[in-house]
């Protein structure tokens, strides 16, 4: 165990030497007489615990102390006081230190085991306070993420929906991809998906307010082109920086199962996902909403549906990753159709669950998905 | 990956040359040099993407915010591209009809001293 001594009298120094000697603890002491030398001495010697007087020549009581906590956080402080003021002692735990000793008071044993206690209670406390925060960021991530990938709000439609989402790796927090099914009162099922540009928890709360802002747009019946235009609108309302923008792909499934009406703001197409093959449909895209242009159409298109087809719609996280360590090539649209139509055998969670695997298989050399993933896969069920 | 960022004034034009991958990594950056361009007085930009290898929603972000600030100088910002995978995303975004896009620094420059 490395112990960090600060005590500028030398006698005192001496005692502190011998008790450790004898205490049974095996130890590696460095000494030092100021708290500058201390702040100094922890950069190459991280001591495991300090024992502090708290007379020095360039700072005295609970500063000195301050300063030590903040300059060795990992240490365990153990503050040494005179017989007359253990209540200087006593207010040096309350305000951080782990214990403390009356010089000349103690005998070895007692000193060896301050300090191994000081140490395990000074770990524990890390810990603790580790898996408090931990606890916290992960509460926040699962709020969010409750938010940005909800329960389909399908009543009667037969309809099996697949969907996945991955936050990136360039961050632990969800970036701003959200997705939602939603059917409507004629039987027609909706759906969307979106990635609002950028990263963080700003990003993300503002995907969990466009995808209830899609919902309550859709279930209110309006046309496309006007809940296009109003969800522009609210991001532009709720959005944290005026260079945030966010790319939609929304799609309705008309109950007749015939056909498919795709609109796209700035995002990605969708996949056609058959028994046989996968082909990536791209219609006309419309601008991604919160640009700095007004009085936008977005087009829309419709397509017939293949017999026994699936659409899957995602985010461009899936194929912007790199193909080798350090290379220039990426996955791209084309290199995603290629492997989906490997899993076009496979259906519904399966076939989500296999390209995934391929993707990442395919990008794993070159470090994997940065950006965040969503993947939803949508086909009517037999009937 | 790497980002190379320089510039240079031709007249009443800012040319910001951009060299590697503009993405979550890379993108703030050129935010950066964006705002302190702008800053120093420099409301018309243009950026070369000739050299841009790689371009995310975080980078086409800090180009929108990019024309936000200088067309609030009644300023301007527009591209040089002529690569096909970095256009397609200008496209498939519809930031084709935000930015002036040109195929070299000369047509760009033409195009600007007409519009004065």
């Amino acid at each position: 165990m490395r112990v960090l001594l600060v005590e500028d009298d030398a006698g005192d120094a001496l005692l502190v030497e011998e008790l450790l000697a004898d205490s049974g603890l095996v130890t590696e002491l460095r000494w030092v007489t100021t708290l500058g030398e201390a702040t100094k001495a922890v950069g190459d010697f991280p001591a495991q615990c300090v024992l502090l007087d708290l007379h020095l020549p360039d700072a005295q009581g609970l500063p000195a102390l301050d300063q030590v906590l903040s300059s060795a956080p990992e240490a365990a402080v153990v503050v040494l006081t005179g017989w007359a003021e253990q209540e200087a002692g006593l207010a040096a735990v309350a305000a951080g230190a782990q214990d403390y000793l009356i010089k000349g008071q103690v005998e070895p044993d007692l000193f060896g085991r301050a300090i191994r206690y000081a140490v395990h209670r000074k770990q524990a406390e890390r810990t603790a306070a580790a898996l408090q925060a931990e606890r916290i960021r992960s509460q926040e991530n699962a709020r969010l993420e409750r938010g940005l990938l909800p329960v389909p709000l399908l009543s009667k439609a037969p309809m099996a929906v697949a969907s996945r989402a991955r936050p990136g790796r360039a961050s632990s927090l969800l970036g701003g991809d959200f997705f939602d099914v939603v059917e409507a009162d004629d039987g027609t099922v909706h759906a969307v998906i979106g990635d609002v540009c950028g990263h963080g928890p700003n990003e993300a709360a503002l995907g969990v307010c466009l995808r209830i802002a899609w919902r309550t747009l859709v279930l209110s019946g309006l046309s496309r082109q006007r809940l296009m235009e109003q969800l522009d609108r609210i991001l532009r309302a709720e959005r944290s920086s005026p260079e945030i923008f966010a790319t939609v792909c929304t799609i309705e499934l008309p109950p007749d199962r015939h056909t498919v009406r795709v609109l796209r703001a700035g995002h990605p197409g969708v996949l056609v996902h058959t028994p046989a093959t996968v082909e990536l449909y791209e219609p006309d895209p419309g601008l991604a909403l919160g640009l700095p242009f007004e009085d936008e159409r977005w087009p829309q298109s419709e397509l017939a549906l293949p017999q026994d087809a699936a659409l899957v719609l995602f985010t461009d996280g899936l194929f912007e990753g790199r193909l080798s360590a350090g290379g220039r090539q990426r996955l791209g649209e084309r290199g995603l159709v290629a492997l989906a139509r490997e899993c076009a055998h496979l259906s519904g969670e399966r076939f989500v669950d296999a390209l995934l695997a391929k993707v990442d298989a395919a990008t794993a050399e070159g470090g994997g998905l940065t950006d965040d993933v969503a993947v939803m896969h949508l086909k009517w069920s037999e009937e | 990956m790497d980002l190379k960022l320089d510039h240079r004034t031709e007249g009443q034009l800012t040319i910001v040359e951009v060299e590697g991958e503009i993405d979550v990594y890379t993108a703030p950056r050129l935010r950066e040099l964006l705002i302190d361009l702008v800053n120093k007085g420099n409301f018309h930009l243009l950026v070369n993407m000739e050299k841009v290898e790689f371009l995310d929603s975080t980078g086409l972000g800090v180009l929108v915010g990019g024309l936000k600030r200088v067309r609030a100088h009644d300023g301007s910002l527009e591209l040089v591209c002529t690569q096909e995978r970095i256009l397609k995303i200008f496209r498939i975004t519809g930031l084709t009809k935000v930015f002036g896009i040109y195929a070299s620094v000369d047509e760009a420059r033409e195009a600007h001293d007409k519009d004065k």
